[in-house]
């Protein structure tokens, strides 16, 4: 029953000027959900969210909202978690990409409309020549394929259309 | 019906609408929520740019000045008031409430059941036939979560208890609500 009454609480506050439309309601910076959707975002989610709101608008902070914090953020800024976030999810993909196991990546990305692409990465590193790879692919599948850079200033190789099964047998086997 | 929304794939062509066809528009809106008529200068306003955004599925988002799409159709069907719209005027549609266990699943994109609708926290005020646009709201919350249409008449939702109620079309958070129009311009 705790977050009923915690919904009620601030129904009744000053989310909206009751009085005329439209209603002025207000969004979460963190999230743009209502306030009151707030807690459906997942709890780490969530914590940002009340971070934010202290920050942003401390009148609608209620006390109860304080007691939803968890020790771990109670003292800290929105800024301060949010770095922690990024750096946590900084770690966790720079181990992916250890150098001693290369990983090739078959993505598909959208060109306009439906058009679809496949985009191999990763394949330099394996000492495959991209030039050739993108030749034989060419051949393969009788469509255009060539190497271009990603934003990232990586090569990968391009294919048009969306063959990635073949090509993932391709990549395995060559 | 947004839930796979990709602006960068799914928004075919964003075009000036004529005065002509925005007569039309905002003609067809008044006819189908009478109640808009004294804001209608507010929500659309006559002397701003009104942008029809075209979409994969034939789906037809209308924005001004390129802000947040106000309002949704299907090929030539009804206009929907998205949930921003639906937030500062919430008269616009019959209101449906559900119980508290629904709100997670809604916020997914599920479709409404029955049993949401019938159980202690939900509430059903308005006799409403199917196929009529609804707005969701929540027990205990004070704003709208989702758009939808009936499937059962709310006599039917009573009686049968089981299966959708409402199609979800539009929810909090889906493809349409984090959809930003200024990001594509740029």
């Amino acid at each position: 029953m705790a977050s009923h009454s915690f919904s009620e609480e601030r129904g009744t506050t000053c989310l909206t000027n009751q009085d005329q439309y439209p209603y002025n309601v207000i969004y979460c910076g963190n999230c743009s959900l209502p306030f009151e959707y707030c807690e459906y975002n997942g709890p780490e989610e969530f914590q940002r969210c009340l971070l934010w709101r202290r920050e942003n608008y401390p009148e609608l902070f209620s006390t109860y909202d304080e007691s939803l914090l968890t020790d771990a953020f109670k003292n800290v800024s929105l800024a301060d978690s949010l770095s922690k976030a990024v750096e946590s999810n900084n770690n966790s993909s720079s181990k992916k990409k250890s150098p001693i196991n290369p990983e090739v990546v078959i993505a598909r990305a959208q060109r306009k409309g439906r058009k679809q692409v496949t985009i191999i990465s990763g394949l330099d590193k394996t000492g495959v020549k991209l030039s050739e790879f993108s030749r034989v692919c060419k051949k393969q599948f009788s469509c255009g394929a060539s190497v271009v850079t990603a934003p990232d200033m990586r090569e990968v190789v391009e294919i048009q259309g969306p063959i990635f099964g073949t090509s993932r047998i391709l990549v395995c086997n060559g | 019906m947004f839930k796979k929304f990709n602006p960068q794939g799914d928004i075919v062509s964003q075009v000036p609408i004529k005065s002509s066809v925005q007569r039309s528009i905002r003609n067809q809106i008044l006819e189908q929520f009478p109640s808009v008529e004294p804001f209608i200068e507010d929500i659309l306003p006559r002397k701003e740019k009104w942008i029809l955004i075209k979409c994969h599925g034939h789906m037809n988002l209308i924005s001004i000045n390129y802000e947040q799409p106000i309002f949704f159709n299907l090929r030539t069907g009804p206009y929907f008031p998205s949930l921003r719209l639906l937030h500062a005027y919430p008269f616009l549609l019959p209101r449906l409430q559900v119980d508290k266990g629904a709100i997670r699943h809604i916020l997914k994109g599920a479709d409404i059941m029955c049993p949401g609708l019938t159980s202690a926290g939900a509430r059903m005020d308005e006799e409403l036939g199917s196929n009529r646009m609804v707005g969701i709201f929540a027990e205990g919350k004070e704003h709208a979560l989702a758009v939808g249409v009936t499937k059962l008449s709310t006599e039917d939702v009573k009686n049968v208890n089981k299966g959708v109620a409402v199609e979800n079309i539009h929810y909090l958070n889906d493809g349409l609500w984090k959809l930003s129009l200024g990001e594509q311009q740029s």
